[in-house]
């Protein structure tokens, strides 16, 4: 669109420059997703790049080494024990031999169940063997005779080829080292020994040593049951193919596809409805709470309130009782049997609309519920806002509403032009992860409403109720946890809450004040 | 300075060793068998007790028994997460058994002990004990079915009849009908009533299981006809009679349709007032029906073992825990109704108010067969578009049509 000039700018009316500014923000959305594609492409361009020069390099290892280095491209550590390092030599060397060993001589190893998996062939199931009942006539009981059991086997497998992977890394390690110590060594200096690498680990190389724990803990906890959660969106892996009874096999992008479907009762309109909700209580539980939060901390703050930390105590203390108990106990009150919806309901101040409907509590109309669902959660919400906002606003030069009011400003506009913009730049971050919070707000909603009232449009969506309040998140429990152990569809909403909640970070996080400006308030 | 690495480099040692150790085992010389039973307060020690009883019978088992509070509406749940590591034997609902059975999780019964329970037990439980060709539990009792509680100083004997009756009581009192039809158990009361005077059941909903009990293969279902209009009609009615709550809890009631497990709290709520009879009857276009419900029992399953031997011990404890004595003692202590035949018959269960008013009820009950487990959601849906009001006879066609796809898309052909 036209871009106008500082002068132009100034020419326009309140209403047309906010009009102006409206149209600008959103003819930068195109740019923004573009720069963002473009990064991405980058990105994956330099990571081929990175591999095809570390071809190279390896290449030019090989042609240009001694027969020892030429030989650790087979036998892991010969450069190292060539050159002296015997220790490091070793150690790589018996990280080739456990892994010979476990991947292709152990009868259950690595090639053993890598081969179980089938993976991702459609139609095959993960595992081979059937386990089965079997009647023993002598203590006339029936047993259970073990097949393979498809979780394990995916995770056996998953983790056998984690291990190949960790094994093609550090082929490529010690290679590197070899080319490293083929240099030092023909720059006549000295090669460091198993002395140097051990004082090295605890001095200079120190963060090796305590990151490595770690990092195993992250791989092992976090990233390992990631990938196997997302493989799991591409198996039938549900109540009725648990894995141990019936064994659960690949059936490529179905569960994927099945969202494709908008007839009644189809994922397709479901998810439609759970993602715009679950977008519109994320941007109401946000905002109200955070412009709440900060009006009460300005109310507070202003000169000439007295019994300030008493305000500020009486607010607090919906903090001091755990946020699940508060919960429940105010959903309860708005119920048909609890105070506030039985009197609502006997004074007959309910809406005409929701008794006509037979709708006689808050919970049971779609709209009122979830107004009620925000209004809560800025109740139990807004004092951790209110702290976090003090603290700033006392952090804001004074000498800048001073220099404001000689000039004339009012006390709109010092909010909107110093405090506002000054609130925004610091809390930017923290409002953005509040926001995806909110995407995945499982305890407000579950705790509450449920996720009820039931949408009879739509009726049950794989085997569950579909409520007009369910988040993707809740819903995703529902599925999970309800009759049909419905997990790949688990899965797949939780891949879609992932893109879902990636997708807006990364564009919301490239138009924050905090990262565009960073030098403004520093 | 080397001291706060050395400090550092502890913690962080001690952090992944802190994670692994989670995943370690200890190896046990005595068989331990674990069992669930129901959360009732005092039933976990109770079990404790009838468990050293066979253990004084038995002195040829020489095992450690481990007795956990786990709910039975939730067993299957809980069993199925990991069947491997699943309790050795534990108690469920009826309803549960169709998706037990498919997990694997049910040792079906050797032959003579499933001679026993079928000689000893009434028909309704070991049917519903029953899957494709087998036995895959044991009866516990045969109690989970639902009646009506009411306050008889809000309404009389007489009104307590007809849901007409009941809704003007509660009218003219203030107060509420709980009645939880968004539950499929319990909700589907109106589709199986009768007319009164004898006849038909308005619909019915059987499910035929493949002989090894893992699919369901056939089902013959009348919901989707003019008689599930009739049913929705009726509980329509009610649902939108101003006083009707979908709960199972007392507060604010007057009458709550629920089970025996609710005695305590509906004497706490009615006092002396409390009173116990068969479900009312409605009339829908001039003719009056007997709501139906669903009779069940609460049954003992033992997991499939690897280990013989194991299989064994947890069969004769699983027949000396549903044998007639064990139930009857479970009645004078709790007032589990019994599934026992000769226990049925003792003078005292005969006399029991809240049992009699559950007896009334099943006549007019459909014994719960074995219903997949979305059945239940399908007849729920039904009964959320029962809960609007402005509903017309094409609406509730509509929705009985989509109830009929969607529990035909359940049959495994």
């Amino acid at each position: 669109m036209e871009r106008l000039n500082a002068l132009e700018y100034l020419k326009l009316s309140k209403s047309q420059a906010l009009w102006y500014n409206i149209k600008l923000f959103f003819s930068k959305i195109p740019a923004w997703i573009k720069s963002l594609f473009v990064k991405l492409w980058i990105t994956i361009k330099n990571f081929f790049l990175s591999l095809k020069e570390g071809a190279l390099d390896i290449k030019d290892t090989f042609v240009k080494g001694n027969w020892a280095v030429k030989l650790s491209f087979v036998s892991f550590g010969a450069g190292n024990i060539y050159y002296g390092q015997v220790m490091r030599g070793l150690l790589f060397l018996l990280f080739e031999v456990i892994f010979i060993v476990y991947t292709f001589i152990l009868p259950t190893g690595g090639i053993y169940w890598i081969r179980k998996v089938h993976w991702l062939s459609k139609g095959a199931t993960v595992g081979t063997v059937q386990g089965a009942m079997k009647y023993n006539p002598v203590t006339d009981t029936y047993g259970w005779v073990a097949g393979d059991d498809s979780v394990r086997v995916l995770l056996y497998g998953l983790l056998s080829v984690f291990f190949v992977i960790a094994f093609f890394v550090v082929w490529r390690m010690q290679i590197k080292q070899c080319k490293i110590n083929m240099e030092l060594h023909g720059q006549g200096r000295k090669i460091k020994g198993a002395k140097d690498d051990l004082r090295s680990l605890i001095d200079e190389q120190f963060h090796k040593t305590l990151l490595t724990p770690s990092l195993l803990g992250i791989i092992v906890f976090t990233v390992l049951p990631i990938i196997y959660m997302v493989i799991i969106a591409f198996t039938n892996y549900d109540a009725e193919h648990d894995g141990h009874a019936n064994l659960f096999s690949w059936v490529g992008f179905d569960n994927f596809n099945a969202f494709t479907d908008f007839g009644a009762g189809g994922l397709g309109l479901a998810l439609g409805e759970m993602v715009g909700w679950t977008l519109m209580w994320a941007f109401f539980a946000t905002f109200t709470n955070y412009f709440f939060g900060m009006f009460i901390a300005i109310l507070i703050n202003k000169k000439g309130i007295r019994f300030k930390k008493l305000w500020r105590t009486i607010l607090v203390m919906t903090i001091a009782v755990p946020q699940f108990v508060s919960l429940l106990y105010v959903g309860q009150l708005f119920s048909q049997q609890g105070v506030i919806g039985a009197f609502l309901e006997r004074a007959d101040l309910l809406p005409q609309v929701m008794v006509a409907q037979n709708q006689m509590s808050l919970w049971s109309n779609p709209v009122s519920s979830k107004i009620l669902l925000v209004v809560i959660n800025l109740w139990v919400g807004v004092p951790y806002m209110m702290l976090s906002a003090t603290g700033i606003l006392m952090n804001i030069p004074a000498d800048l509403y001073e220099s404001s009011r000689v000039d004339g400003a009012n006390s709109v506009q010092q909010f909107m032009k110093i405090t506002l913009p000054y609130m925004l730049f610091v809390t930017g971050p923290s409002l953005l992860t509040s926001f995806v919070g909110n995407l995945n707000n499982f305890n407000i909603i579950y705790l509450l409403s449920g996720g009820g009232p039931t949408n009879t449009e739509i009726g049950t969506v794989g085997g569950q109720q579909l409520g007009h309040t369910d988040l993707l998140i809740t819903f995703l429990f529902k599925v999970t946890t309800g009759s049909g152990s419905k997990y790949y569809l688990a899965s797949v909403l939780g891949i879609f809450v992932f893109i879902f909640v990636a997708f807006l970070s990364l564009i919301v996080y490239n138009v924050m004040p905090s990262t565009k400006n960073e030098e403004d308030y520093s | 300075m080397r001291m706060t690495k050395l400090v550092s480099l502890v913690l962080a040692l001690l952090m992944l060793t802190l994670c692994f150790a989670a995943c370690g085992e200890k190896k046990e010389e005595k068989m331990t068998i674990t069992l669930w039973v129901s959360t009732t307060e005092g039933v976990k020690a109770f079990y404790e007790k009838q468990v050293a009883d066979f253990k004084a019978l038995h002195p040829e088992y020489d095992f450690n028994i481990k007795v956990e509070a786990v709910g039975e509406g939730d067993a299957a749940t809980q069993v199925l997460a990991d069947v491997a590591t699943a309790p050795d034997m534990y108690c469920f609902a009826q309803d549960q058994i169709a998706r037990l059975v498919q997990g694997g999780a049910l040792a079906p019964l050797g032959s003579q002990a499933a001679d026993t329970v079928r000689k000893n037990n009434d028909s309704g439980s070991v049917g519903a004990a029953t899957v494709g060709e087998k036995l895959y539990a044991y009866p516990l009792s045969s109690d989970n079915g639902y009646f009506l509680y009411y306050d008889s100083s809000v309404i009389s004997a007489e009104q307590a009849k007809t849901w007409e009756g009941i809704i003007e009581a509660c009218q003219a009192a203030g107060k509420k009908i709980g009645y939880n039809t968004s539950e499929g158990w319990k909700g589907s009361g109106f589709y199986f009533a009768q007319p009164v005077g004898g006849g038909d059941a308005l619909c019915h909903s059987t499910w035929t299981y493949s002989a090894d009990g893992k699919n369901p293969i056939a089902l013959d279902d009348t919901f989707n006809s003019d008689n599930g209009v009739i049913a929705m009609k009726g509980l329509n009615m009610l649902a939108t009679s101003g006083v009707w709550l979908d709960t199972e809890s007392f507060t604010n009631t007057a009458a709550v349709v629920t089970g025996t497990w609710k005695a305590n709290e509906a004497e706490g709520e009615y006092g002396d007032n409390m009173a116990a009879t068969k479900l009312p009857t409605f009339t829908v276009d001039g003719v009056t029906y007997q709501t139906g419900s669903f009779s069940g029992c609460k049954l003992l399953g033992c997991k499939p073992q690897t280990d013989d031997a194991r299989a064994k011990l947890c069969a004769d404890l699983a027949l000396y825990l549903t044998s007639g004595d064990a139930q009857l003692e479970r009645y004078y202590e709790f007032q589990h109704g019994p599934s026992n035949l000769e226990a049925q018959a003792n003078q005292d269960v005969m006399d029991n108010k809240l049992l009699t008013a559950l007896l009334q009820q099943n006549v007019y009950a459909v014994p719960q067969g074995v219903i997949p487990d979305k059945w239940w959601a399908e007849v729920a849906a039904l009964n959320a578009i029962c809960a609007e009001s402005g509903k017309t006879e094409d609406d509730f066609k509509a929705a009985l049509a989509t109830y009929e796809e969607k529990v035909t898309a359940l049959i495994v052909k």
